[in-house]
């Protein structure tokens, strides 16, 4: 019984002591964390506008975002709220939550974007894009030229997908595919971009909404088909005000 | 031969002599895994240096304590809190190569040298000779790793820590990257070339 007693101790004691070590060293590396995610993700943001270069170092990439990058908060309406910070806007990447949320609080909703800002010209616009793949929920950018339209570059930068195959969205010869397509069809109403299965020639589909798929990797394709054209739906009245030269 | 004999009994013999990994064949996983570029395989040996050196002081300290009915659990949990450490430091300071080594800083709470070496050490032996066998084996772990690395590096993308080591020269001349290299199988032709010149050489163990 004594024996037991101890065993039980024991491990109590050494979960108590590993938890308060690692709650204690999670708190305390948590700003540094979340200065590199940051960091990270604006490094994206840079990349999918085309202003990365080659070996830039991360005082490089802050100034290149500041000079050239303007974030800006919005409502599903269109609606640009100059006075909300970006920075307070909490899960401000999740579009896809917002699209299932949208009738409940459309009040509160707030959106997230970020332009491309070159001589004081809005040049593209880059969206968060949410949905799901197959394992996991990918999150990612895509940015549109300022006709709202073009594809100007799309990036991923968390997922769970397996690696070598779903986890091929991230590579560039995938997202490389995206650039210069239509969100648009001919009529001027969504369309998307789909990912094919197989290559994008044997899909029947106009050229400028198809890009080739991954094999072995059909369900991560189809939600990446699906994510672009609700997140570009979400994002609708503003895109629509920016074709209209708007902003 | 003559520095390896210089050093302590604990770091020199995991480093050839039983090696981890070319004489135990453990942590094959990671091993292959995180070979593509040598970059990746140094943060990775050094995080599994880290582990089992820590691991092993650790355990060494509580072995008289242990009850023997729940060790195991307890080394794992010694072992996953150390990763855990490894894993949310890399996090924050190294952000882009801990997304390239994702998963696999995680799994090192699964790689076998770790709770082997503390089952077979740690748990017999003070904290000072544990902690040195344990860096030795990370050790052992790290020398196979990165000449797997290097090589796969080279051979793969032309490269070694990022810089063209291939000639432009070469390539205009034809030459080509070995796609091979840069997939998992590039590292199991390796590694399995690997054991076995070092067990050709040596001899079979035991004899």
């Amino acid at each position: 019984m004594n024996d037991n007693l101890y065993t039980l101790g024991y491990a109590a004691m050494v979960c108590f002591v590993c938890s308060i070590l690692l709650s204690a060293f999670a708190m305390g590396l948590k700003p540094a964390q979340e200065k590199a995610a940051l960091l990270d993700l604006n490094t994206k943001i840079l990349s999918v506008f085309s202003l990365t270069e080659e070996g830039m170092s991360s005082k490089d990439v802050e100034s290149k975002f500041a000079e050239s990058v303007k974030e800006v908060v919005i409502d599903q309406n269109g609606k640009v709220y100059p006075d909300i910070e970006f920075g307070s806007l909490k899960d401000k990447d999740k579009c896809a939550v917002l699209i299932t949320d949208r009738a409940r609080n459309s009040e509160d909703c707030k959106l997230s974007l970020y332009q491309k800002v070159q001589n004081g010209q809005v040049t593209a616009v880059a969206i968060p894009i949410v949905g799901k793949g197959l394992w996991s929920t990918l999150y990612g950018y895509m940015a549109l030229e300022k006709d709202a339209n073009t594809v100007a570059g799309i990036t991923f930068y968390k997922h769970g997908e397996t690696p070598g195959l779903g986890a091929e969205i991230e590579q560039e010869w995938f997202t490389s595919n995206f650039v210069g397509k239509k969100v648009l069809d001919a009529s001027g109403s969504l369309y998307g971009v789909t990912v094919a299965k197989g290559k994008a020639k044997d899909s029947g589909l106009p050229a400028e909404h198809v890009v080739d798929g991954i094999s072995g990797a059909t369900i991560t394709s189809n939600g990446v088909t699906d994510l672009v054209k609700d997140c570009v739906q979400l994002y609708e009245p503003y895109l629509a005000q920016l074709r209209k030269g708007g902003v | 031969m003559g520095l390896l004999k210089s050093l302590p009994k604990e770091i020199s013999d995991p480093l050839v002599e039983n090696n981890p990994i070319a004489t135990q064949v453990l942590g094959i996983c990671s091993a292959l895994a995180v070979t593509v570029m040598l970059k990746q395989a140094i943060v990775m040996s050094l995080a599994v240096i880290f582990v089992t050196a820590g691991s092993n002081v650790i355990l060494s300290f509580m072995r008289k304590g242990l009850p023997s009915r729940i060790r195991i659990i307890v080394e794992m949990c010694v072992i996953a809190s150390l990763v855990i450490l490894v894993d949310q430091v890399l996090r924050a300071y190294l952000f882009e190569l801990s997304k390239q080594l994702s998963v696999f800083v995680g799994l090192i709470i699964t790689n076998c040298i770790v709770l082997g070496r503390a089952e077979a050490y740690a748990l017999g032996n003070p904290p000072l000779p544990s902690l040195l066998d344990g860096i030795g084996n990370g050790l052992g772990y790290t020398l196979v790793l990165c000449i797997v690395a290097a090589l796969r590096e080279i051979l793969g993308s032309g490269k070694l820590l990022g810089m063209e080591v291939i000639p432009q020269a070469a390539y205009a001349m034809g030459y080509e990257n070995m796609g091979l290299m840069v997939l998992p199988p590039g590292a199991f032709i390796l590694l399995g070339l690997y054991i076995w010149a070092v067990n050709s050489l040596r001899g079979k163990p035991g004899e």
